[in-house]
């Protein structure tokens, strides 16, 4: 007897703008879609798909383990659906990025790089699962910025890899980033950024290796695209916020406990 | 003649020694608690760097110099007979309007803070599901809610 461990359900849902009323399913035509991320240009809406038609008949639910990766655009104009079929999804997160003429689509160790025009695609191997920044800067149009976690020997100390993409060349260019406090353990986030000079991560740091959760201190992690130098900005609550909380724990929340 | 009360009964002493116990211990759980800070999204928008920290605080800096130019506290949220403030899932920025996806245990919350809203005013549509934003169109909102099944024996 062997032990299983516990499956995972996604339901899907969408929200409509105008009434924030619930609709179940995220197509009205191809149900067995779950959208996992989306982009848009001028003419069509992009969206990157988990098919769960491959698991189960069961339509509410599926494990993201061994799904099908969908690449479906929707033209703004006439509402109509242009299925591709990509890969197996990652069980990890899988992203978008659309930019120019290319859809790039990061999933596991493989980059797809899909060409808007012709719908080829090129399959490109990465050294590991990276995480694509965002852009929010249309004048670096030549790069892809990427990260990934470095786990360093025998996964004590923890550090981050920055990956360059070449757009034209899919020439990948990776860079450690040294940071010049002393750091034992590094929780990245994948909450991320990327303007004209920076990039942007949201980090929580240790000093102290294998501490609670209680004592890791959130960063905004800044590294220039220039020369990969790195700053540390702490996210630290203010006084203000330090008494609102106390007030709410003290009277507010045990006198909403007793109301109800 | 004066009677020091504590000396002669010890039943009064005893009572007081509970009371102030009793307040050194709720200001000491009053204390005790805060909600672990941590950086639940980052949105740019125009100039502004916008920080939703998972206190329930969106903390808006400049993007340049990195001063807090500005902070709102979003409305906490009704979990376990309790209100808690709302973890922030994700941030997203339409037409001026900040648009912030949060939840609290099974509860989801849509926040609108509109450009032309009071500096502290925030709208709230709270839906009884909890789920993370995953797309967008001009249409909807696409949302996914992740549910762990139990553990069982194969």
């Amino acid at each position: 007897m062997k032990l299983k461990g516990a499956k995972k359900v996604i339901n899907s849902h969408r929200i409509d703008k105008s009434s924030f009323k619930k609709i179940d399913g995220h197509f009205d035509t191809f149900r067995q879609l779950i959208v996992v991320n989306s982009s848009e240009d001028l003419l069509r809406y992009w969206y990157l798909c988990i098919d769960k038609k491959e698991i189960s008949n069961d339509a509410k639910t599926t494990t993201n383990i061994s799904s099908q990766l969908v690449l479906v655009s929707k033209i703004k104009s006439n509402n109509q659906l242009e299925l591709i079929e990509l890969c197996k999804a990652s069980k990890y997160r899988n992203f978008l990025i659309n930019e120019g003429n290319l859809i790039w689509i990061f999933s596991e160790n493989r980059l797809y790089k899909i060409s808007k025009e012709t719908m080829t695609i090129q399959t490109i191997l990465m050294p590991s699962r990276l995480i694509p920044f965002y852009n929010d800067c249309s004048g670096d149009s030549n790069l892809i910025w990427a990260w990934a976690t470095d786990y360093g020997r025998f996964g004590k100390k923890q550090g981050l890899i920055i990956y360059r993409i070449d757009k034209n060349t899919n020439n990948i260019v990776s860079n450690s980033v040294f940071f010049e406090m002393p750091i034992e353990h590094l929780t990245f986030r994948e909450e991320k950024y990327s303007d004209c000079t920076y990039l942007w991560l949201s980090c929580e740091i240790s000093r102290q290796f294998q501490q609670p959760s209680g004592y890791f201190i959130p960063y905004l992690l800044r590294i220039s695209k220039a020369d990969l130098t790195t700053e540390l900005l702490l996210i630290e609550p203010t006084f203000g916020e330090a008494i609102h909380t106390v007030m709410w724990n003290f009277f507010l929340r045990p006198l909403m406990w007793i109301k109800q | 003649m004066k009677t020091n009360i504590f000396k002669n009964s010890p039943q009064i002493r005893w009572l007081f020694t509970i009371f102030f116990g009793c307040i050194i211990l709720l200001i000491c759980f009053g204390c005790a608690y805060v909600p672990s800070h941590r950086v639940d999204a980052i949105l740019k928008m125009q100039d502004d760097l916008y920080i939703a920290s998972s206190n329930g605080y969106i903390k808006i800096f400049d993007a340049q110099s990195h001063e807090l130019k500005k902070r709102f506290n979003l409305p906490t949220m009704r979990y376990s007979r309790s209100y808690w403030p709302p973890r922030v899932t994700s941030m997203i920025s339409e037409n001026d309007d900040l648009i912030i996806f949060a939840n609290q245990g099974t509860k989801n919350a849509i926040f609108l803070k509109r450009s032309e809203m009071p500096p502290k005013e925030v709208a709230t549509f709270e839906l009884m599901m909890s789920s993370f934003l995953c797309g967008k169109d001009h249409n909807y909102y696409y949302l996914n809610e992740i549910e762990r099944g139990q553990k069982g024996y194969k």
